[in-house]
This record gives C-alpha cells, sequence and structure tokens, in this order.
C-alpha cells in the first residue's frame, strides 16, 4: 500500500479523500460479493432439498401465493438495498469532491503546469513578472497550504495524476483547468501523465517533492536567482558551446544569452533529480548519453541530436552539471 | 407476471388468441416466399443469401474472427510488458497494436457479437418468418464486413490507427496525426456504425411491428426486451461517434476547425460526442449478456421468470440512464 506512485499511500487532502472513498467502496463491493455468494449458496442448498420432482411442468406451473408473496419482499429488499448502495456511493463521491473543493483559499499561491509532448513545464506565478519562476519536470510544494494549479496544455490533451496527493485533471488544449493541492506530509511522489498523449506518453513523469514550508520558501528564493557566470574555463566553454551551437534556440537560461521557449528551462539545472522527464537520473554520464543521442533514449521525442565534438560535449555538460 | 403465473397451463393455453388468418398458406405463397427470398445455389448464391439465421451466424462467426485477432494482439502487448523497456514492439508499433485492440474489440467483436445473437433469434423468438428488411440485414452484414477487412487490410499495409480506440483530438488531429492512420480511423468507424444503426433499426421494426398474434409486449421473452433495449440504445448512442468522426475527418482533409483550438474549437466537443456513445456503449455490449442470462436460467430452473416487470423495467432503465451516469 505504499509508494511514492500510489493512491493508498496518501500524502495530502485530496489524496487521503480519494483513498478514503477507495475504502469504502472496497468494502461495500466485498458485501455485496459475500451477499451474493451466500444467496448463491442458499439456493444451492434449497435445490439439494428439493428431492426428484415427479411432474416437472406441473412442479413449475404451480401456484403458491404465499411463497410468491415472500419472494417479492425479498425482490423489494433487494432493490431497496442496491440503491441504498447507489445514493451512498455517489454521496460519498460528493463528498471525495467537496473534500477536495474545500482547500480554495484567498490569497493562495499559484502554480503553473503546462503539458507539452512529453515533458512539464511548470512556473511559479508571483504578481511582479521578474519574480516568476520557469523550471520544468519537478513540482515543488510545500506541506501544510493551499496551492492553486492552473493546468495547460501546448498541445494535445495530457492529464496531471500525483496520486498520492490527489485524483487526476486533464490539462486541454484552450481550457484552464484549475486544481487545488495541499500536500501535507513532505517527501518525493511522482506524477505521470494519465491520458494518451503520443508516441512517448509512457515517459513522460515528474517529480513532485513536497517540502516544510521554510524549506520550500528557500527552495523557491534560490529558484528566482539566475545563475552566475562559471568560474572554471571548462564549463566556461560549455556556456560558449550552449550559446553558440542550437541549444539556445529550444532551451534558456536565466542569466545567460539562452532564451528559447520550445524546451524546458535549464536554469538551475543540476538541482533537478533527473533528465528526460523523469527517463534518467541526472548524472552527467546520463547527460552525456542523453545529449549523444536523445532519440535513442526517447524516440521520437523533440530535442534533436546535435553534432557536438567531443571537447564541446564534455565542457556542455561540465557547464550544465554545475548549473546549481 | 400476473398472465404467466396465475394460470395452469392448460388454462394459458386455451385462452390464447386465435391468429388473424387462419387460412393455412397454399403452396403458391410458398413459392413466392422462395423466389423474393430464396438465395439461389452456387457461390452467387452463397452471397446473396438473406436469412436471418444465416446473416446473424455470419455475424457470429466473423465478430469471433475478430475477437481472436483483438485477442492476438493483446497478447503481443502483454509480451511487451512483460519487462520493463522491453524491445518487442517499437513505441509506434505499441500504440497501433493497442488502438487495433481496442477498435476490434469494441467495434468489430463486442457490438456485432449481440448483434448477431439478437438477428439469429429475435425472430424464432417472436415468431416471425425473418427480420423486417432482410436485404438491408445482409446489407448490414456486408457493410461491417468490408469495414474490418478495411481496417486489418490498413493494419497489414502499416496504415493502423495509433491514438487509441477513443482518438482524443488533438493529438489525433491533422497537426499532431499527420499521415493517413487517423483518417483510416475517421473513416472505418463511420463505416462500420452504419452496420449497428441498420441492425438497429431492423430489431426495432421486427419487434414492434411483428411478433406472433397475441404476443403482447408485457409477454415477450425478456432476451427479447433486453433487444429492443439494446437497439434503441444504438439509435441514439451510434449518432454521435458517426456525426463526431465525420468532424474529424473534415478538420483533417477540408481545413475545418471543429477541435482546433487555436481556430475556435473545441477538442472537449470530441469528447461530448465520443462519450455520448461510448459510454452507452459498455451496456449496449451488456444488454445481450442480460438477455441471456434471463433464457438461460428460466430454462434450466424449470420456472417462469420470476419478477418480470421488474427486470423489464430494470432493463429500460438501465438503458437510459447508460447515456448520463
Amino acid at each position: 500500500m505504499t509508494g511514492w506512485q500510489s493512491a493508498l499511500d496518501p500524502a495530502g487532502v485530496g489524496g487521503s479523500a480519494v483513498a478514503a472513498l477507495w475504502w469504502a467502496m472496497l468494502a461495500m463491493a466485498t458485501l455485496v460479493l459475500v451477499a451474493v455468494l451466500a444467496a448463491l449458496g442458499w439456493s444451492l442448498a434449497r435445490h439439494l432439498r428439493i428431492t426428484a420432482v415427479a411432474d416437472p411442468i406441473a412442479f413449475a406451473a404451480r401456484t403458491d401465493p404465499a411463497a410468491d408473496q415472500q419472494a417479492t419482499r425479498w425482490v423489494g429488499v433487494a432493490v431497496i438495498a442496491t440503491t441504498a448502495i447507489l445514493l451512498v456511493t455517489f454521496a460519498l463521491s460528493l463528498g471525495t469532491s467537496r473534500a477536495a473543493a474545500r482547500l480554495a483559499v484567498d490569497g493562495a499561491a499559484e502554480i503553473e503546469v503546462t503539458g507539452v509532448q512529453w515533458w512539464w513545464e511548470v512556473r511559479y506565478l508571483d504578481s511582479l513578472p521578474a519574480r516568476i519562476v520557469r523550471t520544468a519536470n519537478e513540482l515543488h510544494l510545500p506541506a501544510g497550504r493551499s496551492i492553486r494549479l492552473r493546468l495547460r496544455s501546448r498541445d494535445v490533451i495530457h492529464s496531471f495524476w500525483a496520486p498520492n496527493l490527489h485524483g487526476k485533471m486533464d490539462l486541454i488544449p484552450g481550457h484552464d483547468n484549475y486544481l487545488w493541492i495541499k500536500a501535507e506530509r513532505p517527501g518525493t511522489y511522482r506524477a505521470q501523465c494519465a491520458e494518451f498523449c503520443g508516441v512517448q506518453h509512457t515517459k513522460m513523469a515528474m517529480a513532485v517533492i513536497v517540502h516544510a514550508p521554510e524549506e520550500y520558501d528557500a527552495w523557491l528564493a534560490a529558484q528566482r536567482e539566475p545563475v552566475r557566470s562559471p568560474a572554471d574555463s571548462v564549463a566556461l566553454a560549455g556556456l560558449r558551446t550552449f550559446e553558440a551551437q542550437p541549444c539556445a534556440t529550444c532551451h534558456s537560461i536565466r542569466g545567460t544569452m539562452a532564451y528559447g521557449q520550445a524546451g524546458p528551462d535549464l536554469t538551475h539545472f543540476a538541482r533537478r533529480r533527473t533528465i528526460a522527464a523523469g527517463e534518467r537520473p541526472n548524472t552527467p554520464a546520463e547527460l552525456t548519453a542523453w545529449l549523444l543521442n536523445p532519440q535513442g533514449i526517447k524516440p521520437g521525442n523533440h530535442m534533436p541530436k546535435v553534432p557536438l565534438a567531443a571537447d564541446e560535449l564534455n565542457a556542455l555538460v561540465a557547464y550544465l552539471s554545475g548549473l546549481r | 407476471m400476473a398472465i404467466t403465473r396465475d394460470l395452469p397451463t392448460s388454462e394459458r393455453l386455451r385462452t390464447a388468441p386465435e391468429p388473424h388468418d387462419p387460412k393455412p398458406p397454399s403452396y403458391d405463397d410458398h413459392d413466392e416466399l422462395d423466389r423474393t427470398w430464396g438465395s439461389g445455389p452456387g457461390v452467387r448464391g452463397w452471397f446473396s443469401a438473406v436469412n436471418h439465421r444465416v446473416i446473424g451466424l455470419r455475424f457470429i462467426v466473423t465478430s469471433f474472427v475478430f475477437l481472436l485477432l483483438g485477442g492476438a494482439l493483446a497478447l503481443v502487448m502483454r509480451l511487451q510488458l512483460m519487462s520493463p523497456d522491453a524491445t518487442l514492439l517499437s513505441p509506434e508499433q505499441y500504440n497501433q497494436f493497442f488502438t487495433m485492440h481496442g477498435v476490434t474489440m469494441m467495434f468489430l467483436f463486442a457490438v456485432p457479437m449481440g448483434e448477431g445473437f439478437a438477428i439469429y433469434m429475435t425472430p424464432l423468438l417472436i415468431g416471425t418468418r425473418d427480420m423486417s428488411f432482410p436485404r438491408l440485414n445482409a446489407f448490414g452484414y456486408y457493410v461491417f464486413l468490408i469495414g474490418g477487412l478495411s481496417l486489418y487490410t490498413a493494419f497489414f499495409l502499416g496504415l493502423a490507427p495509433d491514438a487509441g480506440w477513443f482518438n482524443y483530438p488533438t493529438l489525433s488531429g491533422r497537426e499532431y496525426s499527420p499521415g493517413a492512420r487517423i483518417d483510416m480511423y475517421t473513416t472505418i468507424i463511420t463505416f462500420v456504425e452504419l452496420s449497428a444503426l441498420v441492425a438497429a433499426v431492423e430489431l426495432v421494426v421486427t419487434i414492434l411491428k411483428q411478433r406472433a398474434p397475441g404476443m403482447a409486449l408485457h409477454r415477450m421473452p425478456l432476451f427479447v426486451w433486453a433487444i429492443l433495449v439494446m437497439a434503441m440504445m444504438i439509435l441514439f448512442a451510434m449518432p454521435g461517434v458517426i456525426v463526431a468522426s465525420i468532424m474529424l475527418a473534415l478538420d483533417r482533409m477540408a481545413d475545418t476547425l471543429f477541435y482546433v483550438p487555436s481556430g475556435g474549437g473545441d477538442p472537449l466537443l470530441w469528447q461530448h460526442l465520443f462519450w455520448w456513445f461510448g459510454h452507452p456503449e459498455v451496456y449496449i455490449i451488456l444488454m445481450p449478456g442480460l438477455g441471456f442470462i434471463s433464457s438461460i436460467v428460466v430454462a434450466f430452473a424449470r420456472r417462469p421468470i420470476f419478477g418480470y416487470t421488474a427486470l423489464t423495467v430494470s432493463l429500460v432503465a438501465t438503458g437510459i440512464i447508460s447515456f448520463g451516469l
């Protein structure tokens, strides 16, 4: 029942409501199963008691008003029970939705999650545009605070699903969907795109990191800082490569000349846990493998293979691995 | 319930109404029927058969073959999923396989199989010679067969649809799915669903207009009730997916913008239309099964059905509620 992508290991208000609903429905379904099996067993036992009937047709056509009346009563009981189960389940579902809706508070922080084939863009919104943080494939949340997620899509329909924290909600092009979320237990969880979105749908994951509130504030403040120019010469050569090669056409790094918007923002890239939307751990070796052949790791993804000389590649990896 | 349970068997037989036309059919009538509905000899006769039992059986056999094909696809998918990052199928192939599997099971197996049993059994159960429009019946079968064969031809030619059986835009739109794959989906789905509509029209007319004298609606076998509800559901549900598919085809081929958000369209429109069909679809598939159970239990328990009225009302209510819940 535990796991970093498990609806039965809730770590948030919405997740707890969903898990409670799941257990309630399991209990009701078990009751129904037991009742049906009991009725079946009773019928079989009763059939065995009715010894061989001499005239089956007459037996079938016999009338027994008392037995009929009793059977009718049982049908009534079954109908009422079924209707009651339907209504109770419906009420429980409504209650689950209400538990999630009660999270709405005034002045809550808003985080925008945008689905892109096949990665996640995350923007921590702010009334001051300069304070907006744009990052990718990691969602950081403060424990104990209600957060409003604005869910959007840049291309096709995706779905945000972090089962430990909440039920899923679709990201639909042309629509802004809002999801109130409140994480309660710090930890690292996993979100997965839950609507088939094309060839790399499987490998469209996102880490959800729940911090203690002060830790979250410190993290966000650090993210607002632009990156500093690297001190050592290899990393500096890496920055020059990034700016001179096609990298900067699609990626941006705040504090450099790279302003591309098509791909993930790479400011503070080295602080991220994974590369390629949760597909590989963020280590220099994996990063090298990814840069050498992105199509080998996620076939069909929109990152082209950029031909780089060996020293350029090493410098680039050194630079990106130093973006803390 | 009242009528079947309250009277002993002999009494029920005695009070059954007389047929409307007591004159027995002459041999001339029989020849006339043969000339009109007979299928003639040879291959041509085989293809021009219109008898409901022949057509029903063909529906059952054909959809069973599609079941095996869809099942084989599922087995390959399970093999692929047996270990992480297996390379049995490429991502593109996997998407084609699960799309083909879904389309096959929903459009080429589950509904046609139910229709096959309905077409075979209904005239026998309500005491009529054949379906109301036997040639239309055969037409529906061939539409189904040609649609299914076209889909598998496309699959083997490398043109299988790959956006899931639900085929959501904008993923299935021209921008994110160039090429002919999705055009196969829109064309073939529209085509195959015509067959379901044809069968539904026939079943409704046959059941409502051709019951044997004396078989009032409240004396119909529950199987026929289940089929009547299924046919009514098909009549209302299938146009949703047909219209949605035609609009998607127009988006892809005629530059309309029904589902394109940048042009004022909305991908949600597809979801509304598609699930107007897709949700009742589940119960369209369930209905014949409920009918089977009602008939089988009655036969083996050797008792008339208990709670006939309640069961009938439940079938109808399920049919209606399935569009909403």
